[in-house]
């Protein structure tokens, strides 16, 4: 034992119980320490403390590095770093949790070329870590520095260039790392392999199937939607008797993908005698609808649930073909009755009863199939319609946007506003806040300009007034930073007397006017 | 540069609505031109004329002008420049002042001299009657210190006698009942290792040896302070200043100071009994010095200064066996660049410097460690600093930005300037990727 850890244990137990102990280490310290003799042990120890104390401060010794472990350097950028002030931006948007303005800053800094400042990739790859969203846009702005840090730290993985690298694996290290590798190393792991080589993918998967946790066969699953093909139709139709309900329900939804699967072929034969087109007493033609008999296990099997969600407004057995009609490709309507998507939906409107119920089921299919035909004739379809609730208050009234052509999206938006039937913005709002993407000039100009008109008629608080700040919160984050001279002008030349109206409105063009200065901080020296 | 924030320039205004109307004009929108530098800040506001208001704000008092009407001083549009450039991180587009801003500037500085060459000689008898009562003030005190320092050493025997372990049951109270009898002693420097001390038991591994190391140098405190009569008048200072007298800072001013370009290499805020303590560090190539500034929470420092900067300064030490505590006698100004930072090169060398320092003020807490060629190096549970010999220095358990510190370097060697506390460095500034960059975190919260 060293004359500092017996001095220690010493002062711990206390000079009650325990003398000073004396060493016969050769320092200069402990030999100072040996000499002193005072007449009570408390002094005894306090002394030698001292000299011990001082002796181990002077005396500090740095550890000699470990040679194994090469300093691996970070490559150097090839981009310009961003200067100081717009650094000082993103730390600021970083600590104030502005997700969609940090997203601002990385496009911005992303079309200007530069890369983030070393000192703010911390708190950038943490923020990534937290929202999966931004990931793509941190790994590009965060340079080469990021990636080395990645590399580092287990929670900013996501930022690593992984896919270059797992390329690189041999096939030993593969099986290697996907044995030993943490969860989340797996998945990405997978994920990498399934775009490059399926087969591979899937048979690494079914390597250690039996053996995975729950938890991972659940988390690695949904991976298989990377490089689908017919060839993992055998694994997921057995997947389908696995005893945990979520590995079930990815392997129906992975199934319906498969052209031709048994479980495609199963969902169109339960549905196919179900609807019909006939030519309607009225004139035009209307789908008509039977409703399934009752649900059994091997609907179950296939993914499809015996009991509504609750307050849905599904009667059980309207519950089941809503289901199946969601699993089945919508193309195959357009195949099996000659109609295109549009005149479906006509005919599925004019049923007073089943129309909601069709129109839900191929939103739910045309997302799930990524049609989009399908979606902009939703679209035009949800945007005609006259305003009337859907009988299903769950479901929603439009599909995803992602996909669809940008121009064909903003002319729809720029009808909507123009024609006068969605005046404060009930249709397009849901749309706009969906969309997340930036606005033309001329969409801008008409719905900063609408949400204006609506602002400086209103007086006090009104649902119209409410939605034109949500119409304007979206301009603010959207709408292009040039134009806010020119919305500044609009808007000033006559103001509003409601101090809702002009602090909306402030709150707008301070918002747009710092969206200007961060482009402007991005490319500023220093 | 002076950081203010809102609330602070808020609180200049004459009145609620004043500041008010300074905040509702804060935004980019209402101004033409904005422009600022290290010495002032200036900007054109829209007013209801034509011609848009001249505003300008001067940091050394501050002081404000503006060409608008107002009686009302500061007036809106200065608080509204000034909540301006604080709500934007203290940044402004750098340009050059314009003429009218340069010339009001340069008025300020000629007054400025005038006065200061009206020199007040305070009236020699006051000045007699006033130190006879600082002497009797000073004899009693003396008197409180040594009777406190008596009692401390009993107590503290009494703790090394039943044993530190028994220590850890005690209550936060049996720490701070001592403290408190030390600041009845007029011992505050005392009273704030105590406080110190009743943390040490409850913070984890290894304990024990940190707490008997802070006992043994109090310890120490009371028999230098005993023999305080036959010691060197610059030890006595250092011992002195350590139990908790203070030298007025007036007192250093009157001495010549040293001057030279000194580099602004840290600077950190902490609290301490209900203060706030800004230190900061200073590096020539004569050595190191430590700039304290005190404020009430809430209240601005009287000075600042933003790390990496160069002053031309003229800097007087307080008397110490080891003089570190410097006062700001004079400031000539910023130079615009230092040839070469004055720095160790590896590990050992500096480690040598702490070793001598230490055995001139063996109570030093922390030291200024000015290091070129480390390279931070991700390792458990900590990060350490890799110099140029291939030795390693712990980075201290409480700081929090190591991952920012690595993220700079990028695996290469850079310049760093840190607190050393004899175990483990705080970093306060590195040099890297041809800048500077403060990388202080808070002290005392762990991550």
């Amino acid at each position: 034992m060293s004359t500092w850890s017996a001095l220690v244990s010493t002062a711990l137990l206390g000079t009650e119980r325990n003398r000073p102990a004396m060493s016969n280490e050769g320092s200069v310290a402990c030999m100072l320490v040996r000499q002193t003799d005072t007449a009570d042990a408390e002094t005894t120890v306090l002394h030698q403390a001292a000299i011990l104390t001082l002796a181990r401060l002077a005396g500090f010794a740095p550890a000699e590095a470990e040679l194994a472990e090469e300093i691996v350097q970070a490559e150097v950028e090839v981009s310009q770093r961003c200067g100081r002030r717009g650094t000082g931006i993103l730390a600021k948007l970083l600590a104030e949790q502005k997700t969609d303005l940090v997203m601002e800053w990385l496009q911005a800094a992303q079309r200007a070329g530069r890369h983030a400042a070393p000192e703010v990739l911390p708190d950038l790859l943490d923020y990534g870590a937290k929202h999966a969203a931004l990931r793509p846009a941190i790994a590009a702005a965060a340079g080469r520095r990021g990636v080395w840090l990645a590399k580092q730290n287990p929670d900013w993985h996501f930022a690593r260039t992984d896919a270059s690298e797992a390329a690189s694996f041999t096939d030993a290290e593969i099986t290697a790392k996907w044995e030993t590798g943490t969860s989340s190393e797996r998945r990405v792991l997978l994920a990498g392999l399934r775009t490059r080589d399926s087969v591979r993918g899937l048979s690494l998967l079914e390597s250690t199937w039996q053996t995975d946790s729950v938890n991972d066969r659940a988390n690695f699953l949904p991976v298989l939607r990377n490089g689908l093909t017919f060839a993992d139709e055998p694994f997921l139709e057995q997947a389908l008797n696995d005893k945990r309900k979520e590995v079930r329900r990815t392997a129906a939804d992975l199934l319906a993908l498969i052209d031709l699967s048994a479980h495609c072929r199963r969902m169109t034969a339960r549905v196919a005698p179900l609807l019909s087109l006939r030519r309607s007493l009225l004139g035009g033609e209307i789908i008509e609808v039977q409703l399934p008999t009752e649900w059994d296990a091997s609907m179950g099997r296939d993914g499809i649930e015996a009991k509504p969600p609750k307050d849905s407004g599904y009667g059980e057995r309207a519950w089941l073909i809503r289901q199946m009609l969601g699993f089945i490709s919508p193309s195959w309507w357009v195949r099996s009755f000659h109609r295109e998507p549009p005149q479906l939906l006509k005919a599925a409107s004019k049923s007073a009863e089943w129309g909601d119920l069709l129109v839900a089921a191929w939103t739910e299919a045309a997302n799930r199939f990524g049609l989009l035909a399908w979606k902009e004739a939703l679209v035009s379809h949800a945007v005609d319609r006259p305003k009337s609730a859907s009988k299903y208050p769950k479901e929603p009234i439009l599909p995803a946007l992602t996909g669809m052509p940008e121009e064909r999206l903003e002319s729809l938006l720029v009808h909507l506003f123009s024609t006068g039937q969605d005046a404060h913005g009930e249709m397009a709002l849901p749309m706009l806040q969906e969309r997340r993407s930036p606005w033309s000039s001329s969409l801008a100009r008409i719905v900063v300009k609408g949400a204006f008109k609506t602002l400086k008629a209103q007086t006090g608080y009104t649902s119209a007034g409410f939605q034109a700040k949500s119409l304007l919160d979206l301009a603010a984050l959207y709408s292009p930073p040039l134009l806010a001279e020119e919305f500044d002008a609009a808007w000033g030349s006559t103001g509003s007397k409601s101090t809702f109206a002009s602090s909306t409105v402030d709150e707008f063009l301070k918002q747009i006017l710092f969206r200007q200065d961060i482009r402007t901080a991005i490319l500023e020296e220093g | 540069m002076l950081k203010w924030t809102p609330e602070q320039i808020a609180a200049m205004a004459t009145d609620p609505s004043a500041a008010a109307a300074g905040k509702a004009l804060a935004t980019v929108r209402n101004w033409v031109t904005l422009g600022g530098d290290s010495r002032a800040l200036w900007g054109e506001c829209k007013g209801s004329g034509a011609k848009p208001y001249q505003v300008q704000i001067d940091f050394s008092e501050p002081a404000f002008k503006c060409s608008c009407p107002s009686r009302r001083f500061p007036c809106k549009h200065a608080l509204a420049l000034f909540l301006l450039w604080a709500q934007q991180d203290h940044s402004m587009p750098d340009t050059r002042p314009p003429a009218w801003v340069e010339d009001w500037l340069a008025k300020r500085a000629e007054k400025a001299q005038s006065k200061a060459d009206v020199a007040d000689a305070p009236h020699a008898d006051t000045q007699a009657r006033a130190q006879a009562a600082q002497e009797k003030r000073s004899a009693d005190r003396e008197g409180r210190v040594a009777a406190g320092i008596e009692e401390l050493d009993r107590w503290l025997k009494d703790l090394v006698r039943g044993g530190l372990a028994a220590a850890q049951s005690r209550p936060w109270s049996y720490w701070q009942d001592m403290a408190a009898r030390m600041v009845d002693a007029q011992a505050p420097g005392i009273a704030r290792q105590l406080r110190e001390m009743g943390a040490i038991p409850a913070s984890g591994d290894a304990w024990p040896g940190r707490l008997i190391e802070k006992v043994s140098r109090v310890w120490l405190l009371i028999e230098a302070y005993r023999r305080l009569a036959v010691l060197p008048d610059a030890l006595q200072a250092t011992i002195r200043t350590h139990v908790g007298w203070t030298t007025k800072q007036d007192d250093v001013l009157h001495q010549s100071g040293h001057r030279a370009e000194w580099l602004v290499v840290g600077r950190r805020v902490s609290e301490q009994d209900k203060l706030l303590v800004q230190r900061t560090w200073l590096l020539s190539k004569e050595g190191s010095a430590l700039l304290l500034h005190f404020a009430m929470k809430g209240q601005p420092f009287e000075v600042s200064f933003m790390p990496g900067t160069v002053l031309d300064a003229d800097l007087v030490y307080f008397p110490a066996a080891f003089r570190q505590r410097a006062a700001l006698k004079s400031l000539f100004g910023e130079s615009p660049t230092l040839k070469a930072i004055p720095c160790y090169r590896s590990a050992e060398p500096y480690l040598a410097r702490y070793a001598a320092d230490l055995a001139r003020d063996p109570w030093i807490v922390s030291h200024l460690m000015a290091i070129t060629g480390v390279t931070p190096v991700v390792g458990e549970p900590r990060m350490l600093l890799q110099d140029a010999d291939g030795r390693c220095l712990p980075l201290s358990a409480d700081y929090q930005k190591s991952w920012q510190l690595a993220a700079l370097a990028g695996g290469e060697p850079i310049t760093l300037f840190g607190e050393w506390d004899g175990h483990s460095v705080s970093p306060l500034c590195v040099a890297a990727d041809g800048r500077f960059v403060d990388l202080a975190s808070g002290r005392g919260s762990r991550k």
